[in-house]
């Protein structure tokens, strides 16, 4: 079985309440409260998407699930959220119930398939325990989740743990792998840069991953625009398949045009 | 320079890295890249040891301390200590570091007692005897006498060579031994551990949307016996991914590998040197 194409109207990245608010690295305890507290903030700014429960009354589709139609433009589902799963009824997707006694920042779902069954894809982040010297970190997780009534999680993935980052659903599969990508200092005392990771929610392993970097959303297949920073020139595109993160095709500039970083891929 | 490890009244995994970290401070603070470079363990194996997020495994403790230049043994022995106190808590399987050999605070020590493996292995013998892997939709040694659907249900089963170690409690507590990925990175080849059950079994997954229709096999074996009667091997058609029955190994120091192939169109694809583990 393949995922539902995505809607003609879908906008590939969604512009609230999915990325993480970062904590502060000195700030230790105090940091992580304000990240939450700027998450939650930035959730509320957001108006009705930001706890969707479909009170329009319509639901769209979301893989094999629907999500509430105001949630058309988004690629995944920001989290909490309500889905509607057939055969089923809704379910609540609520990080912080499936995760009990972690702080929640950020999460956001997706679907992708187990075999033939479909299930679902959270990617959250946590307030993680402090580090060697004593900061705050965060940690990425990337979780299985048996679509049923109560959901359930399958497999957790950890993703990354350490200092101040954002994470965003770059791109699903229906192998049950969706790639994640992650942005921040994600190696100590070197600048921010980013990686693009490919984890298999069915069986909680991380497939592969690809370093530097932006990612135009894609379902099976996506595009990875290769440059500095969001604001710099593209060096080269890659069209990566998402299940394996192998190559498909590879393009590289060297004319003297400054190809822009496509806004889809840099919010 | 503390050569050895504070022990408290009441010990914990915790006051154990934070002890750790006190030894890492005194010798001069050095980088975890460099510890890394100096111990051969990855980075995250480390932090999580320094950071108290899991109990590291006796290998770890070791190379951590002597790499501040101070005796393992005082470490050794609390480690074990802490080790035994713990109860197994996982209940889902996390990703861990090809590397990671860490068990989390609360995992039991690997090393069992002598009544304890001759159990393990008298299990093993019985239910390997009676075949129990008629779970699996291919064929394993075990496999052919079984009654079809023995264990479609039921409660968990015993960790006994042979058995599908998704009716297990092992896969609780299972950890990525070891992972590579092949065939042009289309296919992940896996070997699995369980801490609890001390065994391993072997996972290969294909990601080139080509299930239908075609196979996948994977066989592991003990390194020291790859043709002995332990070796399991499971082959299945239209999955995307197939686990082997499990191999129980007490030996700390036994390694278990693993070999895969897949179809394409009925051809054979053979996927690649044995991954061992």
């Amino acid at each position: 079985m393949r995922l539902r194409p995505a809607s003609p109207t879908t906008s590939p990245r969604p512009s609230s309440g999915r990325r993480a608010r970062p904590a502060r690295r000195d700030g230790r305890v105090v940091a992580a409260l304000v990240a939450v507290l700027a998450s939650a903030a930035l959730a509320s700014c957001a108006g009705p998407g930001s706890t969707p429960s479909g009170r329009s009354g319509e639901w769209v589709a979301f893989g094999p699930f629907e999500k509430p139609a105001e949630l058309r433009d988004e690629p995944g589902l920001p989290g909490p959220a309500t889905v509607r799963i057939p055969g089923v009824g809704t379910a609540r997707l609520d990080a912080a119930t499936l995760l009990p006694g972690e702080t929640v920042v950020s999460e956001v779902y997706a679907v992708t398939l187990n075999e033939q069954v479909p299930m679902l894809a959270g990617i959250v982040q946590v307030i993680g325990p402090d580090d060697a010297e004593g900061d705050a970190t965060l940690v990425t997780v990337a979780l299985g989740i048996g679509a049923e009534p109560s959901p359930r999680v399958l497999t957790r993935t950890t993703l990354f743990a350490g200092p101040a980052h954002t994470s965003e659903l770059a791109a699903v599969s229906d192998l049950g792998v969706v790639a994640v990508l992650v942005e921040g200092e994600l190696q100590p005392g070197e600048p921010a840069t980013t990686r693009t990771i490919g984890v298999d929610v069915a069986r909680g392993t991380q497939v592969w991953w690809k370093d530097g970097g932006y990612v135009a959303y894609g379902e099976q297949e996506a595009t990875r625009y290769v440059a500095a920073a969001r604001d710099a020139c593209v060096e080269s595109v890659e069209e990566f398949a998402v299940a394996s993160g192998r190559t498909l095709t590879t393009r590289t500039y060297d004319d003297d045009v400054c190809h822009p970083v496509p806004a889809d891929a840099a919010r | 320079m503390t050569t050895a490890a504070p022990s408290p009244a009441v010990d914990s995994p915790e006051a154990f890295a934070a002890d750790l970290r006190a030894l890492r401070r005194a010798a001069g603070d050095p980088t975890l890249a460099a510890l890394s470079a100096r111990t051969g363990i990855s980075k995250s194996v480390l932090s999580e040891a320094l950071t108290g997020r899991r109990l590291p495994t006796e290998r770890t403790v070791v190379k951590l301390v002597e790499a501040f230049t101070a005796d393992p043994g005082p470490w050794i022995a609390r480690r074990g200590s802490l080790g035994s106190r713990a109860v197994a808590s996982s209940a889902t399987q996390e990703t861990a570091d090809p590397a990671d050999d860490g068990a989390r605070p609360g995992w039991r020590s690997r090393r069992l007692a002598l009544w304890q493996t001759l159990a393990i292995a008298a299990a093993s013998a019985a239910l390997a005897a009676v075949g129990t892997s008629a779970f699996f939709l291919g064929g394993s040694h075990a496999q052919a006498s079984l009654p079809p659907g023995e264990n479609a249900s039921g409660p968990y089963l015993a960790a006994a060579n042979g058995v599908d170690p998704m009716r297990t409690a092992c896969k609780e507590d299972a950890i990525i031994a070891a992972s590579e990925p092949r065939f042009d990175r289309q296919v992940q080849v896996q070997l699995l551990y369980s801490n609890d059950c001390m065994a391993m079994w072997g996972r290969v997954t294909r990601y080139d949307g080509a299930s239908s229709g075609n196979t996948l096999t994977m066989r592991v074996y003990p390194a020291d016996d790859p043709d002995g009667a332990r070796s399991q091997e499971r082959s299945a058609g239209d999955l995307q991914s197939i686990y082997t029955p499990m191999i129980v190994e007490p030996d700390v120091d036994a390694r278990i590998c693993g070999v895969a192939t897949l179809t394409i169109d009925g051809e054979i694809v053979d996927l690649g040197p044995a991954l061992c583990g």
